[in-house]
């Protein structure tokens, strides 16, 4: 199989319109926001990201939406990633790796119940916008 | 310091994306004896001032940012890395023309840090949310590919913001660049 083109991608788009149509009603509200500043690189939040996005793909979850941001505050335990999910409070997890991103999903995405072992309280002071 | 080349590439073309930018050309060049990576952008640039400063680790640009940041590590991590390998940097600036950086590392430095996933990089910055384009060109000993956001994001249109479409971009960035 060669590999794939722009052409593809257009191809795929065109078949997939009709259920793109129907996604776009779907509710996006639940959202998975990786912290990418500096720390987060250098933590690994590359790999974290990919995890999410391979996890979530499985789960057939198509309406969650994948974002990344700077830095979140949280610079001592990157990577950081903020989980909004309708319903449930917005929680910033840390120390999040490729296992600790499976286990959101189950638990916190699907499962609707916090990790309280990854919970992160609050941005450093510094950040906190006056 | 960060572990990867790619993840220097990483944080210098967030430093860009923050700036303001419409336009950024990534240039990663590669042969037998060096790696050399050039960021260009378009965005709001330096003065000679703020250039001076901007390899300070206590000083970060706070205009714009959404938190008031008072440390700011990417430059002087990169500066760190080159000190310790031997490599060469330049940065170039103005204020209202945008950047140039580049950097390079000798391969046959042993503290040159390692390349890193250069697919998992480009993609992850092909999907950096903002309203800027980004055009990545390769030529690693002779052999060259380009990959550019705005025809790869039109391609999949109403796809783009889904975990779906990451997918694709990640597979598509994957196969096209060169191995």
């Amino acid at each position: 199989m060669g590999k794939l083109t722009l052409d593809d991608l257009r191809k795929l788009r065109e078949a997939k319109k009709s259920e793109l149509s129907r996604r776009n009603n779907e509710d996006h509200s639940t959202q998975v926001i990786i912290g990418m500043g500096t720390c987060g690189i250098a933590a690994g939040a590359k790999v974290t990201l990919a995890s999410f996005v391979k996890e979530l793909d499985a789960k057939g979850l198509t309406s969650v939406v994948v974002k990344q941001t700077g830095c979140l505050g949280a610079c001592d335990v990157e990577p950081t990633v903020e989980i909004i999910v309708p319903g449930m409070p917005t929680v910033v997890y840390g120390k999040v790796d490729g296992d600790t991103a499976k286990e959101i999903i189950e638990k916190h995405i699907i499962g609707k119940e916090l990790l309280d072992n990854h919970i992160q309280d609050k941005p450093a002071i510094d950040i906190i916008e006056t | 310091m960060h572990y990867s080349v790619c993840d220097y590439i990483s944080d210098l073309t967030h430093n860009s994306i923050e700036a303001d930018t419409s336009m950024i050309v990534l240039d990663y060049l590669e042969n037998d004896k060096e790696i050399k990576v050039t960021i260009t952008d378009n965005g709001k640039g330096m003065s000679d001032d703020k250039l001076k400063k901007a390899i300070d680790p206590f000083y970060s640009d706070q205009e714009k940012k959404k938190h008031k940041r008072t440390i700011g590590l990417g430059l002087p991590f990169i500066t760190q890395a080159i000190e310790q390998a031997k490599g060469k940097i330049e940065i170039s600036s103005s204020e209202g023309n945008g950047t140039r950086l580049w950097f390079s590392f000798n391969k046959n430095e042993l503290d040159t840090p390692p390349i890193g996933d250069k697919a998992n990089t480009y993609a992850t910055l092909i999907t950096y949310p903002g309203d800027f384009n980004i055009i990545i060109n390769e030529n690693i000993n002779g052999k060259k590919a380009s990959l550019e956001k705005k025809e790869i994001f039109e391609a999949l249109g109403g796809m783009a913001n889904t975990v779906e479409a990451i997918k694709l971009i990640n597979q598509f960035v994957s196969e096209n660049i060169i191995k």
